[in-house]
């Protein structure tokens, strides 16, 4: 097999894993969320379990000092800001209700026509039916919502998950390394040192992606949720804090992200008209920075992949598991170029092949 | 492990009973570790390399050691292939060979104390000289991903660590000097005897 086709095999097996997955994950679903979850804390907490034990703990007393500080962390912040999240639901819930769609689309058709004459006319949309729109919207998001939150809540009891994922995570944590290294023993001598380097990159690349990420994701939360509440916005929290997860998601993310905010605004921001452009303005600088600060800042060690396998991968992964299966498309794939393209050129290097 | 091979011996009916170990067996495959551990620490502790070592740095220092056995003329590594780490010989023997040449031919001879391949835990260098076990061997084995993990971890125990290994190779690059410079007073020697015989003739 030459080299070209080696770097087009993770594609090819992407897609065939994609596949087998999909017709096992209604089976495992329970399960794999457990582990994913537990898996992507293990590595967001590694370094600071590395640095409490390079300050002279031990392992298990790094682990139990880092659970109890972001316990204490997590529950601090739920205590500040669960009242005031709990409000703005509640009001755009009720807000949901009351809508009169068709007036609001009307007034900021009125607004638009003040500043730009005959634009509305030109793009066609004053003739739109906004109330047919509106509703797909909400069918579309209470649909997503209730078959994802089907798969997390419906299937996986929300109490089994914040108890066993701790218990996972601290195991991982701890045993995590001899786990890795019983493995590794097992591997005949011809393989040993190309595995044990192989294993390594894979931990490397899996680390510092889900790590980037979840700083980058923090970094954008931060960084909406400041700038709405200057805009204004009145749920600007949650906002900032659907911004920065949605973020998460390739292409797909952002994109969404402006949809539900972009509605949100129409909603509650008066003039509607202002609110929107506003919002596009926010979005997209915040897109912005990302893309030329937080990105090169944060990710800058992850696997570089082509826009075009990101795209196809976000597709099959949402096709097969959904928002999750979104989320872990990049990774997943970022995986199998390193342990195919790499176990390549390993294979070469060590004279295997 | 004779201390759990006695231990299993030990049924009322005489008969191996697999899998059903007692406490006091528990205690003898813990016991086993631990004896296990001190001989891989007594072969370490007395390296160079490695010396000024508390009992503490110890205990996280002997996780990321990798035991492999090989078998007579197994080869540890080729000449060429990317370096990963450092071996250590705990039992048996290696012998390092190099090409001359179109010859091969053998550099050294490796027993219980010694070690090689130094220089992969620092760079990622290809491996100068073939290694091959000589009947069956023990080696432990510390590589560069883990090496380097500790020092960012432990960044004190690490540079005791890197000392040692500094320590080491300026030792090895004195010698290499000092061999270069007797070959080249050979060298100049033979020289000036072949000019004094040619213009003799």
């Amino acid at each position: 097999m030459t080299s070209r086709m080696w770097r087009l095999f993770p594609v090819a097996m992407f897609v065939a894993v994609a596949a087998l997955f999909a017709l096992v994950y209604p089976l495992i679903a329970d399960l794999v969320t457990l582990v994913v979850l537990s898996v992507v804390l293990t590595y967001a907490l590694k370094p600071a379990v590395d640095g409490m034990e390079g300050l002279g703990l031990g392992r298990t007393a790094a682990i139990l000092t880092v659970f109890a500080v972001l316990t204490a962390a997590v529950v601090g912040m739920v205590a500040a800001l669960a009242p005031v999240a709990v409000d703005e639901a509640a009001i755009l819930s009720r807000r949901m209700e009351e809508v009169n769609l068709a007036d609001g689309h009307r007034r900021a058709m009125e607004w638009l026509e003040a500043k730009v004459p005959g634009v509305t006319s030109a793009l066609q949309i004053d003739r739109l039916d906004a109330e047919v729109v509106w509703r797909w919207f909400r069918e579309w998001i209470g649909g997503h919502w209730r078959s994802s939150y089907a798969v997390i809540a419906g299937v996986l009891n929300v109490v089994t998950l914040t108890v066993m994922a701790p218990v996972l995570v601290f195991f991982f944590l701890r045993d995590g390394r001899r786990f890795s290294k019983s493995i590794i023993a097992r591997v005949p001598n011809r393989f040993f040192e190309m595995t044990l380097s192989l294993v390594h990159r894979i931990d490397s690349q899996i680390g510092a992606y889900i790590r980037g990420v979840m700083l980058e994701a923090l970094a954008v939360w931060l960084l909406s949720w400041g700038a709405f509440e200057v805009m204004g916005l009145r749920f600007a929290l949650l906002v900032g804090l659907g911004n920065g997860l949605l973020n998460v998601i390739p292409f797909f993310g952002p994109l969404l992200a402006l949809m539900i905010t972009g509605a949100l605004t129409l909603l509650t921001y008066q003039p509607a008209g202002v609110g929107l452009i506003w919002t596009v303005v926010i979005l997209a600088g915040v897109q912005f920075i990302d893309n030329w600060v937080f990105k090169p800042l944060i990710l800058s060690r992850t696997v570089e992949v082509h826009p075009v396998v990101v795209l196809l991968a976000i597709l099959i992964g949402g096709r097969v598991g959904g928002p999750l299966g979104m989320f872990l498309a990049i990774p997943v794939y970022a995986v199998m170029q390193v342990v195919i393209v790499d176990f390549y050129t390993h294979l070469k290097q060590y004279r295997v092949i | 492990m004779e201390a759990v091979r006695e231990s299993s011996n030990h049924q009322p009916n005489g008969e191996a009973a697999p899998g059903r170990e007692t406490p006091g067996e528990w205690m003898s495959i813990g016991k086993a570790t631990e004896r296990r551990d001190l001989l891989r620490r007594q072969a370490l502790q007395s390296l160079q390399v490695f010396r000024g070592l508390s009992t503490r740095d110890w205990r996280k220092f002997l996780e990321l050691f990798h035991e492999r056995e090989f078998q007579d003329g197994e080869t540890v590594f080729e000449i060429g292939v990317p370096g990963l780490g450092m071996y250590v010989v705990v039992e048996g023997g290696v012998r390092v060979l190099g090409g001359v040449g179109d010859r091969t031919v053998e550099l050294a001879r490796l027993g219980p104390g010694d070690h090689f391949g130094e220089m992969a835990l620092i760079d990622e260098v290809e491996r100068s000289a073939t290694v091959v076990s000589v009947g069956r061997s023990r080696l432990l084995g510390i590589f560069r991903p883990d090496f380097w993990e500790l020092v960012r971890r432990e960044p004190r125990l690490g540079a005791v660590i890197l000392e040692g290994i500094a320590k080491v190779l300026v030792q090895r690059l004195r010698l290499a000097d000092r061999t270069i410079e007797n070959l080249n007073h050979k060298l100049e020697t033979l020289g000036s005897k072949t000019s004094a015989g040619g213009g003799q003739s």
